[in-house]
């Protein structure tokens, strides 16, 4: 498996594009589709076989539409529908050699999806290095950090999470040093 | 990318070193010795390094110049007296490090982690280092002076005599960070991010 990162100005999101042996490519968020991209497809004779969505309320989705007149792909995201286009509901789905997990949310990130592909964990707007993303209350803020420390659980300290802006950062790194979530357990007497 | 596959040592959960099926800290002397200088070669003479992973290790003098290192796991690794020059780094993990000494000039480092790692005597000079993460870090004596650090992160660290100056600090996040003894001197720090929205409105 092979990640790309690539940095989107616009949002400014982060946008990824994912690959198996057999060149067979995901990209999460498509959110601007300039020539890096296009180079890294074409050169690497990428086969895009789908689009994953985090949220598709947001500018992740803006390169929907120039990335569907050049290749053919599925997407798959919360919704039916995604700026405008069709799309499928993200279950636990294999592409190629990419084993594909969905975790969803509830409360205010109800449309979003948390995406693992291995060892790799696609946050989107959920998690940031270092912190949570932006709710409308404490309690949506609570239910967030009580999603998020439900999905990490079992999962592995190496495990390298890829959020939707900003840095990269891994599992580890973000159990001992992410501010939101080490403040949440925090209890004053 | 480097191999997702876990080390054959019970329990272990660390990434294997190629082309051995256990991580670094379980290999042998033997294997060990050859995983260490199999990735000096590699950095000292290959153009790119790429998928390369090394968990634990140590490099002394180590001198890397006009590389692309990519994709590359080198956690939990001690890098004493090194130099990065004119090298690019891309998607590469040095999180939980120990630079001693060691001086990254005029490098390109992006969507890399440095996170948990410390830093003495540390210099990143003339250098782009943008959405980099710097989580958890401690440094003395080290500087970040004429860097990009667009988008990186600094949260919850401890910098201590360290400076960032005439560097371009936009969107850089020193939440939650122990600064002493930190100049930012022709710098911006005014668009940097220092305390987290929820305590701004607290």
């Amino acid at each position: 498996m092979r990640i790309y990162p690539h940095f989107n100005a616009e949002g400014p999101v982060n946008s990824y594009l994912v690959c198996d042996d057999d060149k067979n490519a995901i990209m999460i968020d498509p959110a601007e589709i300039d020539h890096e991209l296009i180079d890294i497809i074409e050169t690497e004779k990428l086969n895009l076989k789908a689009c994953l969505i985090t949220n598709p309320y947001s500018t992740h989705v803006l390169g929907l539409p120039i990335l569907d007149k050049i290749y053919t792909f599925d997407i798959y995201s919360a919704k039916n529908i995604v700026a405008g286009f069709k799309s499928l509901k993200a279950t636990k789905l294999t592409i190629g050699g990419l084993e594909i997990e969905p975790y969803y949310f509830n409360g205010d990130y109800e449309n979003c999806i948390i995406y693992r592909i291995g060892n790799a964990i696609f946050t989107g707007d959920v998690l940031y290095a270092g912190k949570i993303g932006e709710t409308t209350n404490k309690f949506e803020r609570n239910l967030l950090i009580d999603n998020i420390k439900r999905i990490f659980k079992n999962l592995d300290d190496n495990c390298l999470i890829y959020p939707g802006s900003g840095s990269v950062t891994k599992l580890r790194t973000e159990r001992i040093s992410n501010y939101d979530l080490l403040k949440s357990e925090v209890v004053l007497y | 990318m480097f191999s997702f596959k876990k080390c054959s040592h019970p329990s272990c959960t660390t990434y294997v070193s190629k082309p051995f099926d256990v991580c670094f800290h379980h290999a042998s002397e033997e294997e060990k010795k050859i995983i260490l200088s199999s990735l000096v070669y590699k950095l000292t003479n290959n153009p790119i390094v790429r998928d390369e992973t090394i968990v634990g290790g140590a490099f002394k003098g180590l001198k890397v110049k006009s590389k692309d290192i990519k994709a590359s796991n080198f956690a939990f690794t001690v890098f004493e007296n090194c130099e990065f020059e004119s090298t690019t780094i891309l998607n590469c993990y040095f999180d939980f490090c120990i630079f001693i000494d060691c001086t990254f000039n005029n490098d390109n480092i992006r969507y890399s982690v440095f996170s948990g790692s410390t830093m003495t005597d540390t210099k990143f000079l003339d250098s782009n280092i943008i959405h980099s993460n710097f989580m958890g870090i401690s440094t003395k004596r080290s500087s970040f002076n004429q860097c990009d650090l667009y988008y990186s992160n600094f949260s919850m660290s401890k910098l201590v005599s360290t400076s960032f100056e005439d560097s371009n600090l936009k969107r850089v996040d020193y939440t939650a960070s122990l600064l002493k003894d930190v100049s930012f001197k022709y710098s911006n720090p005014e668009e940097a991010i220092f305390m987290n929205e929820e305590d701004k409105n607290s």
